[in-house]
């Protein structure tokens, strides 16, 4: 920030990039009608409906999130100046941080008014501030950063495109997950083969049904069960769908008990499935295959070696949120941890039963 | 048994039947709390909020923190045990013969998924 005029207008760079930046965000947004920055995740999705849709056409509105930069092509615009090299990434900064600057009119404070100083410095700063969707701000409580990086990761890849579902459909899936969660009333199961394979719209009535009752009733999940959901869907889509499951499942209830809401199920990322079977798998007990070979290490570990990369986001979770594999095998953990690990087996086996899980 | 280990690593004392929610003392440190805490937070039980204040203030905050996510991690490991039809490990299943039998555990379904182990 040079002169009095950069001061208060933005540049023609600013303009152009804002341009692109407003189109971007409007075409995404023509797609997403429900979208909302992470800071408004609360709104009802109708009134973030009406506003998007109502935001292109009325002179004067601007979409949620354009003044503070944080649309969704704003993010996109952040991912891509990160992954620049070094220099680049600085000029490229530089014109973003300037381009939000400039969509509106500010005024800076006088001790502001300084070049080399910091003006406007939560826009300025907009690199540094922590925009991850799971971040030290949005929990009340000192969640650890290692826990923070799993759950991000995790949030990160339930959108993308999975090995045997696209991420429309991966989305759908933890929709009705999140239905089920908070459906209290008992549910009566329905015979699978009774059920549609035919999308409805996103999902079939037959996939709604298998995330509902592993969602819902998994300690009733019998091999006769299990092996008719596997002959219908495949191996798979059933393996990528308890992923799905187990997945999201903690996450919420980690909120939950934290006293904050869910986060709003992320926008299902582009791309085909790729539907490759892992190698090294086969039939060891499970109900579906899994890696066998040179195998060492606890069963619920490889439960879900069919979708591996999911697999590894769950093991991620899993050590940061009970014990990594270096704390698992010692009975007597660090002085350091908040809890010694009998209190931590008390609770993981309370929990176990209240779930009739016998595993 | 990983209850049982670690109790029994730092010698204390723990009846396993307090595991499947029937009275009992343990020496484990503050060990009753954490039950009840588990017990409400996996309930969605109103007893919730004074549980976790109360584990605020015995334990500090980071134990409130990890208590929460062991609970919640376990609701996502017992639904993959289950959808997946994992057998017990065979150390496991042969080490817990008498404990499963008097803590009624053989009962669950997912019991079934490890019998040929059993056999």
């Amino acid at each position: 920030m040079n002169t009095f005029k950069e001061l208060y207008f933005p540049s023609g760079e600013s303009r152009d990039l804002n341009k692109r930046l407003r189109d971007e965000h409007e075409n995404f947004l023509a797609e997403n009608p429900n979208w909302v920055p992470n800071e408004l995740r609360l709104l009802p999705k109708v009134i973030a409906r009406a506003f998007n849709k109502m935001c292109p056409k009325t002179p004067f509105m601007v979409p949620f999130g354009w003044i503070d930069g944080t649309t969704w092509a704003d993010l996109k615009e952040q991912e891509r100046i990160l992954s620049l090299p070094e220099d680049q990434r600085v000029l490229d900064a530089e014109a973003h941080k300037n381009a939000i600057r400039g969509r509106c009119f500010r005024i800076p404070r006088p001790y502001e008014v300084k070049s080399e100083q910091a003006a406007f410095k939560a826009v300025q700063d907009y690199a540094l501030v922590d925009r991850r969707v799971f971040n030290v701000e949005t929990f009340d409580h000192k969640v650890p950063e290692e826990l923070l990086d799993a759950l991000n990761a995790c949030w990160s890849r339930l959108a993308e495109p999975g090995e045997w579902w696209t991420g429309k459909e991966r989305v759908a899936i933890l929709e009705e997950v999140r239905k089920n969660c908070s459906n209290n009333a008992p549910t009566v199961s329905t015979p699978l083969e009774t059920l549609s394979k035919k999308p409805s719209p996103i999902i079939s009535p037959l996939t709604s049904e298998i995330a509902r009752m592993v969602t819902s009733n998994a300690a009733e999940i019998d091999e006769k069960w299990a092996k008719e959901a596997i002959s219908l869907i495949g191996e798979g889509k059933y393996s990528e769908l308890v992923s799905l499951v187990v997945n999201i499942v903690p996450i919420d209830i980690f909120c939950l008990l934290l006293g904050r809401p869910v986060v709003s199920l992320p926008v299902p990322k582009g791309g085909k499935p790729g539907g490759k079977i892992p190698e090294g798998l086969s039939d060891g007990g499970a109900f579906v295959r899994w890696k066998t070979e040179n195998w060492v290490g606890p069963n619920v570990a490889r439960a879900l070696s069919f979708v591996p990369k999911d697999n590894e986001i769950r093991m991620k979770l899993v050590g940061s949120m009970y014990a990594g594999s270096e704390q698992f095998i010692s009975m007597v953990w660090d002085e350091n941890e908040p809890l010694d690990r009998a209190q931590v087996e008390i609770i993981a086996a309370r929990t176990s039963s209240i779930n009739e899980c016998f595993y | 048994m990983l209850l049982r280990a670690s109790s029994k690593a730092t010698e204390k004392d723990v009846s396993l039947v307090c595991a499947i929610g029937e009275p009992a003392t343990t020496d484990i440190a503050h060990g009753d709390l954490l039950l009840k805490f588990t017990e409400a937070a996996n309930y969605d039980s109103s007893e919730f909020k004074n549980l976790a204040a109360e584990v605020i203030s015995c334990m500090g905050e980071g134990a409130f923190v990890k208590a929460s996510s062991v609970v919640a991690i376990f609701n996502g490991l017992v639904r993959s045990a289950d959808a997946i039809g994992i057998p017990l490990d065979d150390v496991t299943m042969s080490n817990t013969v008498q404990e499963r039998e008097d803590l009624g555990l053989n009962k669950y379904q997912g019991f079934n998924n490890s019998l040929e182990c059993d056999n």
